[in-house]
This record gives C-alpha cells, sequence and structure tokens, in this order.
C-alpha cells in the first residue's frame, strides 16, 4: 500500500501541465494501429461476451439457479470492458444495462431488461421464474451488439476518450455501489472497466509518452495503486477467473481509500485526449 | 487579519479610516452630504457600494456587524487573503454560504500536506480574482467557466477547518489536537443523519453569489482529486436588504421570519473577539492553534408550515423578540440590550425564551458569546409535501465547551424545539491564517507534530 | 421526330421532300455540335491532351531508365516496346504509389499520378528487369487543396487495418488447408481450397497490392516472367491455379504453397505495421478492379476470373463504406454513383455465380465455392454474362478512381 501516497504529490503535477501550450497534433498516421489494436481488443471481448451470454441465459431458461447466478458477475465482465463502444448504441445500452433507477416505475417498469433485471429476478426473487424472456432477449441484443460493432469504424476520439469514459464510470456508479446493488458483484464491474480503461491508456501509451513521459509514470502508477487495492479483495490471488468478494464486504474506508486514485485517473485520463492532439 | 476589503474602483476611494461610527451614523453622514451617490456613478455596477466608500468613515461601516443584512453584490470585493486569522470568521457575512465537508483521501502525511498546500494556493487565488491560464481547446479547461473568462473576487471568502477525525492515527496529527475538538454528540433534540455529520475537513465557502462558492468549490474539487472526497456539503443564503432607510440596520430575517444575530459581539471590536472568537497563546491549547478558532456547525430543519400556523404572540414568546422590528419584548429597538433584571419571572420575556436562554446577559455568562454567522437554506420537498427548509447555523469561539456547547445546553428543551430539527453539522477547528505568500494554512500543525 | 419538331407549322401537311432534307441536315448538325461539346467535355476531364514524361518499355527495361519531374499531379505515358504485356508501377520503398497494369505489346497507355517530393522507383516490365529512378523535385504552387485533414481518415484506416487483420488470419487458416489438401494428394479438395484461399487473398488486393514484392510473389501472373508458366520463380496463387485447374494435378505444388504459406506470414507481419495511406483506399482499390478489368477483356472469362472478381468486389466494399461518410461531405453526388455501381456489379456477380437463382447468397463464402464448382464443372462465363461484368467492374473502377479528387487527396 505504500505506493498509494504517489497519486497525491501527483495531483500538484497535473495543475503544472495547465500552462502546457497547445499541443500539436500527433501525425494522423500515428494513431491508426492503435485504434485498429483497440477494435480488435474491442472484437475479442465481444466474441467472450456473446459466449458468456449464451451460457449465462441457458442456465436462465434451464431453471438453473446456481449457474444463472455464478455465471452473471462473469459474463457482464466483457460487456463493462468495452463500455466506450457499447454505449455508443443507445438503444441496446438501455436495453442491456439500464438500471431500475432508469426507468419511472422501477422493477415493475416493462421496459426494465438486460442484466440487471435478470439480476433482480436471480438475486432479490432468488428464482429464475419468468426470466426466461428477458434471457432471451439479452441474448438477440448482445448478438446485435456484435453485429453492429463488427461493422463500426471507430471514431478516433471515442476510442481515446473511452479510458476516460470509463473512470468516470467507476467513479460514478461502482465506487457507490449503485451498480450490483443485488448480486453485490460490482467489484467485477470495477475491475472491468479498469481493465478497458487501462487498455486504451496501454496502447496510446507510446504516443503519450512523446507528448509528456511524466503523465504516462503518473497514470500508470495510479492503474497500479489501483489494482494493487482490488487484488485485495480477489476470492483467490492466485486465479482471477474466481473473481471478487461480495462488494458487502468493502470497508466505508477501503471505499474511499479507492476513490481516490480513481478520481486522480480520470482527471488525468480527461486530458488524454488533448494530449494527443484529438478534438 | 484584516477583513477590510479591498475594491478595484480605479477611483482608489477603497481606504478605510480608523473613525468608528456606528452604522446609523454613517448613513446620515451619506445621506446629508448627498457626495456618495454622486460619485458612485464613476465605477459602474457598484452603485450600492460605492457611497460608503465616498464616505470618510470607511465603507465597511455599513456592514459592520457580522450578522447585518449584506448589502452590496461588489463583484469586486477582495477580502485579503493573507493574515493572522482566516476570512470568513470576522468577515462581515456575504450573501451566500456554503458548508462543504470532506473526507481526507490522502494516505500520509506528505500527501495531507501537499493538500493543505494546494488549498493554500486555490484559496489565495479564488479570493483574490483572476484570469485562469488558456489551454488548447483539445484539452479539458482549466476552469468550470461558470463566472466567464476572468473570475472577479465577488467578496469571497474561503475559510479551511479540521474535523477531530483528521487526528487520529493516519497523520500523527493526534499529540497536536486541539484540547476542545471533539466528535460533535447528539443533543436532545437532534435527530442527525449520518450522512450530514461530521467529516475531517470543512471548507466554510461564502461569496456575493452562490454561483462564485460554487465555482470556488469546483476548482478546489478539480485541483484536489485524490486527496478530498466530498462528504455532505449544505448552502444557504441571506437575504440582500435594500438599503432602503427604513429597514436598513437590522439583522438578515431567517426563515422563521425572526432577526437573527442581533446580540451578536462586534467583529469590530478587536479585542473582545481576542478574547471570544481567537485561540490566544493564554489558553491551554497547542501553540500552533494560536490564531485559530473554533467553527460549530448546524443544519437544523424549521418546520416552516407549523410556524406559519401559530400565532404571532406565542412565535414572538418563543424567541423573545418582537417579529417586525426585532426589538426585545422589553422594549427599545433590536440593538437594545434586553432588560432582564425587572423581570425576574419572565413575564415579559420568557425565561424560556430563546433569547433569554441562549444569552442571559449576566457577567459570568459573557464568556459563553459565541459569533453566529448562519445562513437560511432551502433543499426541496419532504415526502410529505413539507418545505425542506431551515438554517445553516455557523458558529465561531476560542473555546467550544464554554462557547457553543454551552449554549446548547442551555438551549435544550426550550419551546422553539417544537418547530425546528437539527439533523447535521459537525464540530471542526479553524486554521490560524497563512501570514504571507511563504506561509500555508496549516504549516504549524505539521511542523509541530513533524 | 426531329424534322416534325423543326417545322411544327406544316405538322399537320404531309411534309415536302425539301423540308424533310432540311430537317435531316438539320438533326445531324446538332448531332456533330452534342458529339463536339462531349468530346470537348472529355479534354476538360483529361485536362489536356500533352503525354506528360514518355517512358518506353523494351524487353531490358524502361527508356529513359531516370526521370525527374516537379511534385504534383503529372501524367506519364507508357508505351510497350517488347513482345509481351507489362505493368509499370511507381513504388515508394516497399509501397505502391501507382500502377498500370496489363499494357499489351506496342500499345501506350497513360497514367496519372499526385507525386510528393522525394525518390521513387518505377518497375519496368519483367520483374527481372532492373527497376527504373523517378525522382520528384519540390514545387511550390503544386500542392493541392486539402478540404479534410489527415485525422478525418484516422477512422478508416483503423477499420481497414482491422478489416485486413481479420481477413488476413481467415486467408493463412485457408492457405493451410490447402497446402494440407495439395500435400494429401487431394486435387478436388485443394481445387475447393484454393477458390475459397484465392477468394480471400483477393479482398485484400488493395492492401495486399501495396507491397509490390509480396504481390508479385503471391499474385503475378505467368505472363510477368521471362520463363512465363516455366520460369522458376513463377508461384503463388497464379502457380497453384495453373497446376490445379489446366494440368489437373498437385503434382510439384507442395513447394509452391509451402513458399505461398511462407510469403503469407511476412505479408501478414507488414500488414499488421502498415497503414495503408488515405489517397490509397479508392485509388488502389480501383487499380484492383482496373487490372481484373484489363486482363478479363484479352481472353474469355474464366470461372477462377469470377472467383478473382468475387473477392476483389467483396473487398471494394469495405472500401466504400468506409469511404462514404467521408464523400457524404464532399461529394454527395459521387457517393451515390459510387454506391450504385457498387451493387450493380454485385447484382451482376450474384446472377454470374448463381445462374438463375436471385443472388442473395452470392456473397456469402460457403455457397460461392460451391457455384464457382458448379461454373467450372460448365466451362466458360456466358458471353453476356461476361460484358455485364466487365462494364459494371470498369464503372466501380471508374467511380472509385474519381474519389480522390473529390477529396482532395494526393499521393
Amino acid at each position: 500500500m505504500q505506493p498509494l501516497s504517489r497519486w497525491i504529490s501527483v495531483s500538484a503535477l497535473a495543475l503544472m501541465a495547465l500552462n502546457a501550450p497547445a499541443q500539436a497534433a500527433v501525425p494522423a498516421d500515428a494513431l491508426v494501429g492503435p485504434i485498429a489494436e483497440y477494435k480488435l481488443y474491442v472484437l475479442d471481448n465481444l466474441e467472450q461476451l456473446v459466449a458468456h451470454t449464451r451460457e449465462f441465459t441457458q442456465a436462465i431458461e434451464q431453471g438453473n439457479l446456481d449457474k444463472a447466478q455464478a455465471l452473471y458477475a462473469p459474463t457482464r465482465v466483457y460487456y463493462e470492458r468495452i463500455e466506450p463502444i457499447a454505449e455508443m448504441f443507445a438503444d441496446l445500452d438501455a436495453s442491456i444495462d439500464a438500471r431500475e433507477d432508469d426507468y419511472e416505475h422501477g422493477v415493475k417498469d416493462p421496459d426494465f431488461t438486460g442484466f440487471h433485471r435478470l439480476e433482480y429476478g436471480l438475486f432479490k426473487a432468488q428464482s429464475t421464474q419468468g426470466l426466461a424472456p428477458y434471457a432471451k432477449g439479452l441474448m438477440q441484443d448482445v448478438d446485435d451488439l456484435d453485429q453492429r460493432v463488427q461493422g463500426l469504424t471507430f471514431p478516433p476520439s471515442t476510442v481515446v476518450g473511452g479510458a476516460a469514459a470509463l473512470m468516470e464510470e467507476v467513479a460514478a456508479t461502482k465506487v457507490s455501489g449503485e451498480e450490483d446493488r443485488y448480486s453485490r458483484s460490482d467489484l467485477w464491474d470495477f475491475q472491468a472497466n479498469v481493465d478497458g480503461a487501462k487498455e486504451i491508456f496501454e496502447l496510446f501509451k507510446p504516443l503519450a509518452a512523446e507528448e509528456d513521459a511524466g503523465f504516462v509514470k503518473r497514470v500508470q502508477g495510479n492503474f497500479d495503486d489501483v489494482e494493487a487495492i482490488l487484488a485485495d479483495y480477489r476470492v483467490d490471488p492466485q486465479d482471477p477467473k474466481k473473481g471478487f468478494v461480495s462488494y458487502d464486504k468493502v470497508s466505508d474506508a477501503d471505499r474511499r481509500a479507492l476513490t481516490g486514485p480513481v478520481n486522480v485517473l480520470a482527471e488525468d485520463l480527461s486530458t488524454l485526449r488533448g494530449l494527443l492532439g484529438l478534438n | 487579519m484584516s477583513d477590510q476589503p479591498s475594491s478595484r474602483c480605479p477611483f482608489g476611494f477603497s481606504t478605510h479610516s480608523d473613525t468608528r461610527l456606528d452604522r446609523r451614523g454613517f448613513l446620515r453622514g451619506a445621506g446629508a452630504t448627498g457626495l456618495g451617490l454622486g460619485l458612485a456613478g464613476l465605477c459602474p455596477g457598484q452603485a450600492l457600494a460605492e457611497p460608503a466608500k465616498a464616505d470618510a468613515a470607511g465603507h465597511t461601516q455599513r456592514s459592520a456587524e457580522v450578522t447585518s443584512a449584506p448589502l452590496t453584490q461588489d463583484p469586486e470585493l477582495a477580502y485579503p487573503f493573507h493574515g493572522p486569522h482566516q476570512q470568513g470568521i470576522t468577515t462581515p457575512r456575504q450573501a451566500s454560504g456554503m458548508l462543504v465537508s470532506f473526507d481526507v483521501l490522502a494516505r500520509d502525511r506528505e500527501g495531507l500536506d501537499t493538500l493543505l498546500r494546494t488549498l493554500t494556493t486555490r484559496i489565495a487565488f479564488l479570493t483574490q480574482g483572476g484570469a485562469y491560464p488558456q489551454r488548447d481547446p483539445r484539452f479539458p479547461p482549466p476552469d468550470s467557466g461558470i463566472l466567464g473568462p476572468r473570475i472577479p473576487p465577488d467578496g469571497l471568502s474561503v475559510t479551511v477547518a479540521l474535523g477531530a477525525s483528521l487526528f487520529d492515527d493516519r497523520f500523527g496529527l493526534a499529540p497536536a489536537r486541539p484540547r476542545h475538538l471533539e466528535r460533535m454528540q447528539g443533543f436532545p433534540n437532534d435527530a442527525l443523519d449520518a450522512a450530514r455529520c461530521h467529516g475531517d475537513l470543512a471548507l466554510q465557502i461564502c461569496a456575493n453569489t452562490l454561483d462564485t462558492a460554487y465555482h470556488a468549490l469546483r476548482d478546489i474539487i478539480k485541483h484536489t482529486p485524490g486527496s478530498l472526497l466530498v462528504r455532505w456539503k449544505q448552502e444557504g443564503n441571506v437575504p440582500l436588504l435594500p438599503p432602503s432607510p427604513g429597514d436598513i440596520d437590522g439583522s438578515a430575517r431567517n426563515f422563521l421570519g425572526f432577526r437573527d444575530g442581533t446580540a451578536n459581539p462586534s467583529a469590530q471590536d478587536k479585542a473582545l473577539m481576542d478574547e471570544l472568537i481567537w485561540v490566544d497563546p493564554q489558553r491551554d491549547e497547542p501553540d500552533w492553534a494560536v490564531g485559530g478558532s473554533y467553527m460549530a456547525v448546524r443544519i437544523i430543519r424549521n418546520y416552516v408550515e407549523r410556524w406559519d400556523r401559530t400565532p404571532l404572540g406565542e412565535q414572538e414568546a418563543i424567541f423573545g423578540r418582537e417579529k417586525m422590528s426585532g426589538a426585545p419584548l422589553s422594549g427599545g429597538v433590536e440593538q437594545d440590550v434586553p432588560d432582564y433584571a425587572s423581570d425576574p419571572e419572565g413575564k415579559i420575556t420568557p425565561l424560556d425564551a430563546h433569547i433569554r436562554l441562549a444569552n442571559p446577559r449576566t457577567p459570568e455568562t459573557e464568556k459563553n458569546r459565541i459569533l453566529r454567522r448562519p445562513f437560511n437554506y432551502s433543499n426541496g420537498v419532504e415526502p410529505n409535501g413539507q418545505l425542506d427548509m431551515g438554517l445553516l447555523f455557523i458558529c465561531f469561539q476560542a473555546d467550544l465547551q464554554e462557547g457553543f456547547i454551552t449554549v446548547q445546553k442551555r438551549l435544550d428543551g426550550e419551546p422553539l424545539e417544537e418547530y425546528i430539527k437539527p439533523v447535521g453539522g459537525g464540530y471542526f477547528f479553524v486554521l490560524p491564517g497563512a501570514r504571507d505568500e511563504q506561509d500555508y494554512l496549516g504549516r504549524g500543525l505539521m511542523a509541530a507534530t513533524a | 421526330m426531329n424534322s416534325t419538331h423543326a417545322t411544327p407549322s406544316t405538322a399537320h401537311h404531309a411534309p415536302s421532300p425539301r423540308l424533310m432534307r432540311l430537317g435531316l441536315v438539320a438533326s445531324f448538325l446538332l448531332m456533330l455540335i452534342a458529339f463536339g461539346v462531349f468530346a470537348l467535355s472529355l479534354r476538360a476531364v483529361e485536362s489536356g491532351s500533352d503525354d506528360g514524361t514518355l517512358i518506353e518499355i523494351g524487353a531490358r527495361g524502361c527508356q529513359p531508365s531516370r526521370v525527374e519531374v516537379p511534385a504534383g499531379e503529372r501524367t506519364f505515358t507508357i508505351v510497350n516496346r517488347s513482345d509481351r504485356a507489362i505493368e509499370w508501377e511507381v513504388i515508394d520503398g516497399v509501397m505502391v504509389l501507382a500502377e498500370r497494369e496489363n499494357i499489351a505489346p506496342g500499345m501506350r497507355q497513360p497514367l496519372r499520378v499526385d507525386l510528393a517530393p522525394g525518390d521513387y522507383a518505377m518497375t519496368c516490365g519483367l520483374l527481372s528487369n532492373p527497376h527504373g529512378e523517378l525522382h520528384v523535385t519540390p514545387n511550390g504552387n503544386a500542392a493541392p487543396a486539402r478540404a479534410l485533414a489527415a485525422h478525418d481518415f484516422v477512422g478508416a484506416r483503423a477499420e481497414l487495418r482491422v478489416y485486413t487483420t481479420l481477413q488476413m488470419r481467415k486467408l493463412e487458416r485457408a492457405s493451410a488447408a490447402l497446402a494440407q489438401a495439395i500435400n494429401a494428394g487431394d486435387l478436388t479438395a485443394a481445387r475447393t481450397a484454393y477458390l475459397q484461399a484465392r477468394r480471400i487473398d483477393q479482398r485484400l488486393a488493395m492492401p495486399i497490392g501495396l507491397f509490390g514484392d509480396l504481390d508479385q510473389r503471391l499474385n503475378a501472373p505467368a505472363d510477368y516472367y521471362a520463363g512465363r508458366e516455366k520460369d522458376p520463380d513463377f508461384g503463388g496463387f497464379p502457380r497453384l491455379a495453373q497446376g490445379l485447374f489446366s494440368a489437373g494435378s498437385t503434382a510439384g505444388l507442395a513447394p509452391v504453397a509451402k513458399q505461398l504459406m511462407a510469403d503469407l506470414d511476412v505479408l501478414s507481419r507488414r500488414l499488421a505495421q502498415a497503414s495503408v495511406p488515405p489517397a490509397q483506399l479508392a485509388n488502389g482499390s480501383a487499380r484492383a478492379l482496373q487490372t481484373w478489368h484489363d486482363r478479363a477483356t484479352d481472353g474469355e472469362m474464366t470461372p477462377l476470373a469470377l472467383n478473382d472478381l468475387a473477392g476483389i468486389t467483396e473487398g471494394s466494399a469495405k472500401i466504400v463504406t468506409l469511404i462514404d461518410p467521408l464523400l457524404a461531405r464532399q461529394a454527395p453526388a459521387l457517393q451515390r454513383q459510387l454506391d450504385q455501381a457498387l451493387s450493380a456489379l454485385q447484382q451482376s456477380l450474384a446472377e454470374a455465380a448463381q445462374p438463375g437463382a436471385d443472388g442473395t447468397t452470392s456473397t456469402a463464402e460457403s455457397a460461392a465455392p460451391d457455384a464457382l464448382q458448379a461454373l467450372l464443372d460448365a466451362g466458360a462465363v456466358p458471353a453476356a454474362t461476361a460484358q455485364r461484368l466487365l462494364a459494371n467492374s470498369e464503372a466501380l473502377a471508374k467511380a472509385l478512381a474519381a474519389v480522390n479528387h473529390a477529396l482532395a487527396l494526393s499521393g
């Protein structure tokens, strides 16, 4: 936990960067590779998402509550990693990942579907009863998402801005534990958002380093800090597949401790687009 | 620290005089010469403030007392940042105020030190105003922009205070904890909501307009990611009183319709402030705390619908004052000292009237006097359809026990309790001021525990 | 009809012979004028009749072998003095900037190229001939206006890189299956595998075409080698096609397949690093189509050529989807033209690959080789179908070739 102090001194450094002159745009040529690599990353995750969603929804349709509960969090990981792209399709983002708060009538709202509707059934009602239509709908939506993303030309600024967007997502809904309020698997999503943000950062790191080496070092350090705290909550540190303990087990003090580096990352990554000269 | 504000009127009328006229005297003077209004036109946008500046008495006289109703919206009004005490205590109460409580996320002393230095730098800039550095538009802007390209000081004061929880084992501050700083305990009438209580660090942010306060808060949040996490916040305001002769010299009214702050000790009386408000070397406090002060914060919900259905006579008996004039029930005008000596049985001013309990006006209770600096708040609607309104009560004192805690204990069980419900707040210790450019808020504390 | 219009007052009478003659003359004159305007407009499009730099290609190379031109849009006229069909290319490092393929012996072909200052190489006929040098000098007033910034193309170029990466993965899998069938001596399986692999290869015709050396090893026809089919360097897909479909045997093809796999391995690593320059998106695709068209014009259209066209068209369709959003802003008319040309070509291809069917499944990868297999059994593509394919492929090539001008892109 010693490196955790880094992000404090770091925020003062970030301020100095404010005086940086207008950035010379990174040559367009240099952006092509990382953006292409990112799409391949997204496609890989989508392939996993489709496969896991199939297994998850089949478990529901077969009425296998234990299996469905066990598959809920690991399936979502692949969606949460690619959220900057997935949420470009507003209709699917709503039908796949909206929370009950997004609807006037909450859990009773007929439009409330997707992962969180299934979460409500599996973890709150503790039953697969009546969930089959939602499972079928989720599978269709995920297949649809897969098709749409395959044909999508990724807008460069969405890709680069995605790193900050993911950290904003963490800061807004993961730390508070709103995301997975019934399954309490928030840390899975937390880690997945961090994974997704870090992937983008890693792809553009060489370019960012040319513009501001200190920035890269700082962000790297903060990612390390967040992952170090998250690692403390793994069920089995040797086996990442086993995932995380319930968010209920995370103390208030640790929730606040996570907030620190997350906010610094959100603040720092919000400058990544500007650093690379993207609008 | 001096609370004489500077203003950027190019005509340089902001010199103040040592002459201490009372406010009414000053106003008569200004009205008699007519000079003030004539010159006011030379500084556009400062019409309300300028007459004061034109008068030899010095323009700060018009709002000499902390709780006097604010008169000015002068955007160029700037209170000096550096000095032995922080701003926002003896500073005339601005029209808008906000109390923001934070958890400190810094993990070690180095992080805390950086935080305190950052706060000092930001507050020094924000309270004096100026422009932010330009930035390439492809970056997030350095500033929220809600005040436009140039930040006016707008009477902003930001006061930094520490909660008892910061003196736990995280930063090694425990040995240097101010003697009376403790976690606020609930009083009998309290219904404290944990989400609106306590905190490691509190900022009292006040300005002419709420926008300026919000701007300052957002600037500070943007500059302290990873070190500060907002725990709760409550904003409020006091009505800006137009300088109409008939109603000029009253304290501002709270949401119960009564003038609030009448018997405040005079901020103009330096000796009194040193005695009642500022920690001085004679007190049994750590050396670093000298120049600081205790701040008690209470979020006090008012049941205004019920209050409005209460007979006027009963309201006045509950407070011990006439509602419209603010005068004590014993007669006179607002500023007159109520006469309790000739009313030992409380026939005129009930013994349990709010002002009689809070300040019995006896020599032995003089040391319990506190400097109040409250704001009215309105938060929306309760589930039952009633308005969520009340008082963001803030007060300062050199000794928390002798000050707020003693006063509140006297008030416990008062008839007013039927109409109010404290729901949040906390105790904090206001750091001594940053004396100059080299100093920073909390330097003494950090050095004392190094 | 012209005559009655020319003499409306006499319309209800029988026209007099004199008026009839006058009308005919008038309509003939009108026709001439129209033709003249058309010809003039053609000249305007070609922007001048000058031949630019004349380059003669003989049996041993280019004449002159060193050329110097100022930067900007330049015309080269290539005259084939050799006794076989040749190609001429401008190469920047390993990337092909522009090329004119299949120039028949004795023919001259113009080629316009937008050139930035720098040193380039020219290929001069046979692959064994030495490269010529092309030196482009700076020219202050030759820079074309750029309506779009380089950053506007990043998304499209990245998406193309994703496409090539994914197709390369498929190509390597398909080629492995092909090599396996050849090694096993299974002619039928090898033929099917060839059709599949080659079709993917042709989808990538544009990006592969950027690497002159690999493009030659993978795709150069026998004509480009001194010893034609017997040339020891003759390899790649054309060599496999010759063995599998002309000779009807897998004999001697194993080393060719092995080399093909090795070349694909190099190609995949290069593609993973290379970004297609914006100007090549449309131009490169136009070239691939034009090359196919020029070769197919010469002889009868074989089912193998049809398979190639199916691949090239799929690759071009991807490019069109990438260019469309850019054109929508800059040149909506050209965008419509491009989309129409593409769907016309896809339609005629569907009809050719599945005679009698509506063709909707023609682009499905599994269905197409079966249909082609049927065609292979049937022999050559019917003449009417062939004509439509030629016309439609050339129309799409022309529409693609106009894109850079519309986007103010060069080089």
